[in-house]
């Protein structure tokens, strides 16, 4: 859109917003419209030429231009016949009410029924035949969850919660302080104080399986990390792994975020090369197990130990006649401190 | 030069919302100031300009004559009950969510318009309230680079043609947009084909060409977005296996199994679980992503393919193979 565009399409709603609000603040009206005071000023020496056609001083919009620039208070009059904004436009309407669809999602108890009547509402103002062609799916957990979690937060309350972990893979019974829930790449996670690892850590809300009062008030911890709106923000450190991919394993590229690629990789015929930000060598070592022989690691060199000494674990187990598996030589002692 | 084309506009908003009947474009031109220095081409330039800009914006600029049973030269106005945004209003609670509202979009083309929509209602004397609901932090992201373009032309309902990762080029009335996963999908009416798919925005390999005429052509009536949703989702399990499963690991499998009895030849410390699946292949990755703390215990394809896989883990990473043996 152009700037006229815009600042006409201001305009529009801020001559209404004006009526509505004399003698308000140039720094207040310039934080309700999100754009600087300066612009806010400029906006306004338009609006003071222009008016009913017939070009007389009555016909045009009346602002005290004098009281904008010394005292920084806006008192705009003679334009009743803009008193009402304009109706939305289909982009309008649609951007909030996907991200009311969303909040849906996430609210609990009361402000969930407050959410879904705000958005009856709004979706009243846009043609019906548009509402249905967005659809939002947020992984937000059970609504049972979401309540306990929502009154612990608003009322201080620790909590001790079942959970299935991702990266490390099993279930743990972790005691936190709950203080807010953050949406990344369409799932609601929790973050939290854990008290058994005396720091922040998040948890996915579809794999808490349970949460119950720990019987005692939260204690304070200090200001919680930003909200990450990406799921590599939250990878600390910068540890990355190179991975040629054949084909079959090109969708990893489409299911987990990447970096750029260092420039002088070079794959074999068909494979293609990408690189990913790994905070726990855990997640790299159970992407390559699933990957089979259709992946290799580029950069770090070693980066597959893991993976190996836990096929061949598994193989020892399944398929014990294994030549690989009695070939002791494979045995890489520096593994033998390996989490599992 | 833009400070004049902005008074110019908002003064023939203004004008054309003062008038009720239709106003030629002589009178258009009297009444403006813009217009009036302008020579009769530079005139005619550019207030179709204008009129096609302001529509643009969505102002409802109406064409008609005012006697029917005259030939009557063509005017223009805007009526006010479609130009203004009709009576709304919002409960203190409502304006909370309203308020979490503002803060979800996190892409560039959206994010302002919620702004401008919330700017909106706040002419209307709607004033969101952003204090409370502190607690969730909602957000929808759109790194797609094609996401924007895909999203506007199934708003406008125009026809759009993008390069398709591992396929034809492709052309087609977009229907919808679903985000799941974080990732953004478009449904349409595939045109070579002439019949509905499902798109995954960020397979499409270039900038797309979006079709210049809006409204040009009808959303099924009966469109069903919740079964086309699903179509999207792995299937419904058809198939049963054994696994066996250590401890509290796997958990996302354990949830998903029911516990049975533990067959012979599980190593101890282990537990056997029915799995529903839909693709032998996905078990398999589920399995081995696992191993070695779940293990396959039938059918016996299933163990088949985990050791298969597992001995390709060996072949791709153990430096005593040969890489791509």
């Amino acid at each position: 859109m152009s700037t006229s565009q815009d600042q006409v399409g201001r305009l529009l709603s801020l001559i209404p917003y004006l009526q509505g609000h004399p003698g308000i603040g140039v720094d207040e009206a310039a934080a309700a419209f999100g754009v600087s005071p300066a612009q806010i000023v400029r906006d306004l020496r338009i609006a003071w030429m222009c008016g009913l056609p017939g070009g007389l001083p009555d016909d045009l919009i009346e602002i005290d231009m004098d009281a904008v620039e010394g005292a920084g208070r806006i008192v705009l009059s003679n334009a009743d016949f803009l008193s009402r904004p304009m109706r939305f436009t289909r982009d309008e309407v649609m951007s909030l009410v996907v991200a009311l669809r969303v909040v849906a999602e996430m609210a609990a108890g009361d402000s969930a029924d407050a959410v879904r009547s705000a958005l009856t509402k709004l979706e009243a103002l846009a043609d019906t035949a548009d509402t249905r062609r967005v659809a939002i799916r947020v992984e937000g957990g059970a609504g049972p969850v979401r309540d306990v979690l929502a009154s612990a937060i608003s009322q201080g309350v620790r909590v001790r919660l079942t959970y299935d972990g991702l990266v490390r893979g099993r279930t743990t019974t972790p005691v936190v302080d709950p203080v807010r829930i953050d949406l990344r790449d369409g799932a609601a996670y929790l973050q939290a104080f854990s008290l058994d690892r005396q720091a922040w850590r998040t948890y996915r809300l579809d794999r808490i399986v349970t949460v119950e009062r720990a019987g005692e008030p939260a204690t304070d911890h200090g200001a919680p990390p930003a909200p990450v709106r990406e799921w590599f923000d939250d990878r600390r450190g910068d540890n990355t792994a190179t991975l040629a991919l054949r084909p079959s394993a090109r969708w990893i590229t489409e299911y987990y975020p990447m970096v750029d690629t260092p420039g002088d990789v070079v794959v074999p015929d068909g494979w293609e090369s990408a690189t990913f930000p790994v905070a726990d060598p855990r997640w790299l070592t159970s992407l390559l197990l699933r990957l089979g022989d259709d992946v290799r690691v580029v950069s770090p060199g070693g980066a597959g130990r893991d993976a190996v000494e836990r096929a061949r674990e598994a193989l020892a187990l399944l398929a014990p006649g294994d030549r690989v598996h009695a070939d002791p030589s494979h045995v890489d002692p520096s593994d033998a401190g390996r989490v599992g | 030069m833009a400070a004049r084309k902005s008074e110019r506009l908002l003064n023939l908003t203004i004008c054309l919302l003062a008038t009720r009947p239709y106003l030629s474009r002589e009178r258009i031109r009297r009444a403006v100031e813009g217009y009036h220095d302008l020579s009769d081409a530079a005139f005619e330039r550019t207030f179709e300009r204008d009129k096609d800009d302001l529509r643009a914006m969505g102002v409802p600029i109406e064409t008609g004559t005012n006697d029917r049973f005259f030939d009557d030269e063509v005017g223009y106005r805007i009526a006010r009950g479609s130009f203004e945004l009709p009576p709304v209003s919002f409960t203190p609670d409502e304006l909370s969510a309203l308020g979490a509202a503002t803060r979800v979009w996190h892409e560039a083309s959206a994010a302002s318009a919620t702004a401008s929509a919330l700017a909106k209602l706040r002419a209307a004397g709607v004033e969101p309230d952003v204090t409370r609901l502190a607690a969730i932090e909602p957000s929808i992201t759109a790194d797609e680079p094609a996401f924007d373009l895909i999203w506007s032309a199934t708003l406008e309902r125009r026809r759009v043609s993008f390069g398709y990762r591992g396929g034809r080029r492709r052309e087609i009335e977009p229907w919808s947009v679903t985000w799941r996963k974080g990732r953004w999908y478009v449904l349409g009416l595939d045109v070579a084909i002439d019949e509905p798919r499902m798109f995954k925005i960020s397979r499409v390999t270039d900038v797309p060409v979006v079709g210049a005429e809006p409204d040009s052509y009808v959303v099924p009536a009966d469109l069903d977005l919740a079964a086309l949703a699903r179509s999207l989702e792995p299937g419904e399990p058809d198939a049963t296996a054994i696994v066996g499963i250590r401890g509290d690991f796997a958990p996302q499998l354990r949830r998903r199994g029911v516990l049975v009895d533990t067959p012979a030849g599980l190593p101890s410390g282990y537990a056997a679980y029915e799995v529903p699946y839909a693709h032998q292949g996905d078990l398999v990755g589920d399995i081995c992503s696992a191993a070695p703390d779940v293990l396959p215990v039938e059918p016996p394809q299933l163990r088949d393919a985990v050791i298969a896989r597992l001995r390709g883990v060996l072949a791709a990473h153990d430096d005593g193979a040969v890489a791509g043996a």
